[in-house]
């Protein structure tokens, strides 16, 4: 069985420098509408990297299906560097993990085509001038969705970081390096 | 003479022994499992060679050597050999006297008076037959001997899963232990030698995962006892999930039911400690089907290289082979793997199909429907088929004549073993 793919691949929508954007279920504002009667217990594209993740971490390739999985991997590739900065955090407590986390989405990300950009190699081609600064929005609204789902499921009974989400911050998505 | 032979046959079964490069698996003919199970390992005193003159030569250094579990347990004290490489003898030598053991120290019968069946791999070199043939003829004195191929035991043990009317020597095997995984393509008996592959995966390295996810979580296993532990959860609690998100996903809605417990003591202090066991319990036989899990360098999954092995074989093979796909050995036994393997392959075979009427389609050819069912066999014999398939084989009626006798040996020599019939129950 290959790697798991997005389900929204073939749905309509906008898409900014080639991620497609769609509503998710909460979150801030952002070019993503915010709409939770939507989905129902379906999952929105951030439960779906979250859902993936741990699947999907143990590739080393991946293969592109459509603009949603541009979505997919971008997320993939962000938690795997949030489970890294927990992993590292020196105080260990949910307080000191939770703020280091959310102090990595405080900054504008770099978007593709920039030095810092998460994923390197040609995934993703670098959007043109008007895409450039909605798309850094929307990647913002997405990492700020994705640090406050991952708050309330990778801690254990003890607020420490489960032991089982923290072997995961050892494996690397398609061998990319992050810190 | 006749008669002598049918009294042999009723009163005194074959002994039926099975060389492994891990285990040596030794019994009766007509039992359902082997008697003893023993490590293929040959124990001699450290350092005494021949023509070394400055040793002590006493008439016991002959008689100085152990097998099995025994010899593994002295590896301190002696030179342990492993006479079985990659399923092929490779050292005769050790071979004659771990043979000579077996007969005598462990299935405690009189060689002359029981016929043997030995087995070897597929494309086993034909010296290598006669020189078990002369090992067997000449120095334990046997009276009939067979050398049967792994792979096609292990399809006669697969019958005890179905009808008379279905029993068939066709079929692809997938012969899994805890060194190498091997997908045999058998057809008529004989196997089909271009068409083998192996796979570097096997018991030994899911394991190694288990014991590597133990680790990396923290558990408080004592490192001396880390393998052994590895292997027992292994064995106690892997199963073969559908899908590996949605495993993950009933982990995390249910933890009561699926995480569960593993308890031990410390070797020495006898301190009780526990370990917790979760994700690996399916991760591991996961990696039959998604290597990249564990290897970077083996990235094809086993029903993947089921589906390669079997479309390099002669067309009119490839339907019976489908339909006929047998699994033996001890990493086969996780629960669920025959039917996530049937799934697997039959999905690749659909699709084959499905692409190749979409261009005859494209092209304007009418297009039949065509069904090409893939069907695995799973049994409870499974763990050591090949043995038991050698068993069964012994039993039949009319085994004898496709034996070599004492006297056939005598009159022309060992190159008769070169060649052994297949037997089919129906001659």
């Amino acid at each position: 069985m290959p790697a798991y793919h997005s389900e929204y691949n073939e749905a309509a929508g906008a898409t900014l420098g080639g991620c497609l954007v769609l509503p998710l279920k909460s979150g801030p504002t952002g070019p993503a509408a915010i709409s939770p009667e939507e989905f129902g217990s379906s999952r929105d594209l951030v439960d779906e990297a979250i859902y993936y993740f741990r699947s999907n971490v143990f590739f080393s390739s991946f293969e592109l299906k459509g603009p949603a999985d541009l979505v997919l991997v971008y997320l993939t590739v962000f938690m795997q560097q949030c489970l890294v900065r927990a992993a590292g955090d020196s105080a260990k407590t949910k307080a000191s993990i939770s703020s280091a986390l959310h102090a990595l989405t405080l900054t504008a990300p770099a978007i593709p085509g920039e030095a810092g950009f998460l994923v390197p190699g040609p995934f993703y081609a670098a959007p043109a001038m008007a895409e450039r600064e909605p798309m850094r929005t929307y990647l913002k609204q997405l990492r700020v969705t994705l640090v406050q789902r991952l708050v309330a499921i990778i801690f254990d009974d003890e607020d420490k970081l489960s032991k089982w989400w923290k072997p995961f911050a050892k494996r690397r998505f398609m061998k990319i390096e992050v810190s | 003479m006749a008669a002598a032979g049918a009294s042999w046959a009723s009163s005194k079964p074959p002994v039926v022994i099975d060389n492994g490069t891990g285990y040596t698996k030794m019994g009766y003919s007509g039992n359902s499992e082997p008697s003893y199970i023993v490590p293929t390992a040959i124990a001699t005193k450290d350092g005494v060679r021949a023509g070394d003159h400055r040793a002590k030569r006493t008439e016991m250094e002959d008689l100085d050597f152990f097998i099995g579990d025994e010899a593994v347990a002295r590896s301190s004290t002696h030179a342990v050999n492993y006479p079985i490489r990659h399923g092929l003898i490779e050292n005769w030598d050790s071979m004659e006297r771990l043979w000579q053991r077996c007969m005598f120290d462990y299935l405690r019968c009189e060689p002359e008076e029981h016929g043997v069946v030995l087995t070897e791999p597929p494309l086993n070199p034909p010296e290598n037959r006669e020189y078990a043939a002369e090992v067997m003829f000449e120095t334990f004195n046997v009276p009939t001997l067979y050398i049967g191929v792994q792979a096609v035991l292990a399809l006669i043990a697969s019958w005890t899963a179905k009808p008379d009317a279905e029993h068939s020597l066709t079929g692809t095997v997938v012969d899994s232990g805890d060194g190498v995984t091997h997908v045999i393509p058998v057809a008529e008996g004989y196997v089909i030698g271009s068409c083998i592959k192996h796979i570097p995966l096997a018991g030994h390295d899911i394991t190694k995962f288990v014991q590597q996810q133990l680790r990396e979580r923290g558990e408080p296993v004592p490192p001396e006892m880390s393998m052994d532990v590895a292997r027992r959860i292994k064995e106690d609690h892997c199963y073969v999930c559908k899908d590996v998100a949605r495993e993950f996903a009933r982990f995390d809605a249910n933890p009561g039911k699926h995480f569960s417990k593993f308890e031990g003591r410390h070797p020495r202090t006898r301190k009780p400690w526990t370990a917790d066991v979760g994700y690996e319990s399916f991760l591991g036989p996961e990696l039959f089907f998604n290597p990249e899990i564990y290897s970077s360098q083996h990235t094809k999954p086993l029903p993947q290289v089921v589906d390669d092995a079997i479309i390099a074989c002669p067309i009119d093979t490839r339907r019976a082979l489908y339909n006929n796909v047998v699994l033996s050995g001890g990493s086969t036994l996780f629960s669920k793997f025959s039917k996530r393997l049937q799934g697997d392959v039959q999905s690749i075979v659909d699709q084959r199909i499905e692409a190749n009427q979409a261009s005859l389609a494209a092209r304007g050819h009418a297009v039949r429907e065509v069904k090409l069912p893939v069907n695995v066999v799973s049994h409870p014999f499974q763990r050591y088929a090949v043995w038991f398939g050698g068993s069964m084989l012994a039993a039949m009626p009319g085994f004898e004549r496709s034996c070599h006798t004492k006297a056939q040996y005598e009159e022309e020599g060992p190159r008769i073993a070169r060649h052994n019939a297949v037997f089919s129950a129906t001659m």
